[in-house]
């Protein structure tokens, strides 16, 4: 089933504070799977394409968070 | 020490010469190394093939019209005289632009190969760039510049690393320029000058390089004011045997920068 531009925001925004180190890096990583998965198809247009790159954009920056909360 | 180059017969040549030249004094025909951030990128590939008469009517028009003549100076599309600008993009901002194989999204893909040339960090000097972009990313938000939920953006993350090159970000993005709404706006970008000076002192000689609109970079390009100069590549060296070199994606291009 297709995941819409919505559930990936709810995803991003799901709090994350009962996970485990590893278990955050796993769900941020699926979701920028996901984002990139939609983001190399050619027809987008210019509202999504910018859309899906503002969620992948915050995705990321969860995950350098992350990453370097851990150092 | 080059990255990603594809077997060829300029490679030999390209390691030879390791200077990008930059625009000085001594000559118009160096070009001037601009960082454009995801955002503009995105803009200058669906926006500039549309006529000047539909930027024109666009809310956005003073700065279509400066992505436009940023385009038109592009030594990547041009060989005119005028073409003097090379467009780069740093690693986190490819990051931004390409999935996790590697490669750009097909809707920005064509134009990125086309005009941007790729500053990326040799494998074994990477952990020493990004910890210089950490530190310069703990110090902006320390000032509390670039924070989501008390937490950094990637915003903090792109400037870091153009700062390391001393290359000016080109950006729309308010969080990163000046934005009219700021209480006072000149104050984010010249405390993001004073930390890039702090904190890498010992890099820089000359003017700082910080994020601008295109519009701002259009009319310091036309003052005449000195320009902030990016490092030469072969500068920016970050141990005995480590470098940070450009990739350029086709034999052509690589031709117009490193032999011009």
């Amino acid at each position: 089933m297709e995941i819409s531009i919505q559930d990936i925001h709810a995803m991003i925004n799901n709090d994350m504070s009962k996970f485990s180190f590893q278990e955050k890096i796993q769900h941020l990583e699926n979701i920028i799977e996901i984002l990139d998965r939609k983001l190399d198809d050619d027809k987008l247009s210019y509202e999504d394409f910018c859309n899906l790159i503002d969620l992948k954009r915050s995705a990321m920056g969860k995950l350098y968070s992350v990453k370097r909360s851990k150092l | 020490m080059i990255k990603n180059i594809k077997t060829n017969k300029k490679v030999e040549k390209i390691k030879t010469r390791e200077k990008i030249p930059v625009k000085n004094k001594e000559g118009r025909d160096n070009f001037i190394l601009v960082a454009l951030d995801t955002c503009v990128v995105i803009d200058m590939a669906f926006f500039c093939c549309k006529s000047k008469k539909e930027r024109n009517q666009s809310i956005k028009r003073e700065y279509l019209n400066a992505l436009g003549k940023l385009l038109q100076r592009n030594v990547m599309s041009k060989m005119g005289r005028s073409s003097n600008i090379c467009f780069c993009i740093t690693p986190g901002v490819r990051k931004e632009l390409t999935s996790n194989k590697g490669k750009y999204f097909g809707r920005v893909k064509k134009f990125v190969e086309r005009n941007i040339v790729l500053l990326e960090v040799n494998e074994n000097a990477k952990s020493k760039f990004s910890g210089k972009v950490d530190l310069l990313v703990d110090k902006y938000c320390e000032k509390g510049y670039f924070l989501e939920n008390k937490l950094p953006t990637l915003d903090a993350v792109n400037v870091a690393e153009a700062s390391y090159f001393n290359l000016y970000l080109l950006s729309n993005d308010h969080h990163i320029c000046t934005y009219r709404k700021d209480e006072d706006p000149r104050r984010k970008i010249e405390d993001i000058r004073e930390i890039n000076r702090s904190q890498l002192a010992h890099e820089y000689r000359s003017v700082i390089a910080a994020p601008q609109r295109p519009e701002q970079f259009i009319r310091l390009l036309n003052s005449g004011k000195k320009m902030a100069k990016p490092k030469r590549l072969d500068e920016l060296e970050l141990g005995a045997k480590t470098k940070i070199v450009a990739t350029v994606p086709k034999q052509v291009m690589r031709e117009k920068i490193f032999e011009r």
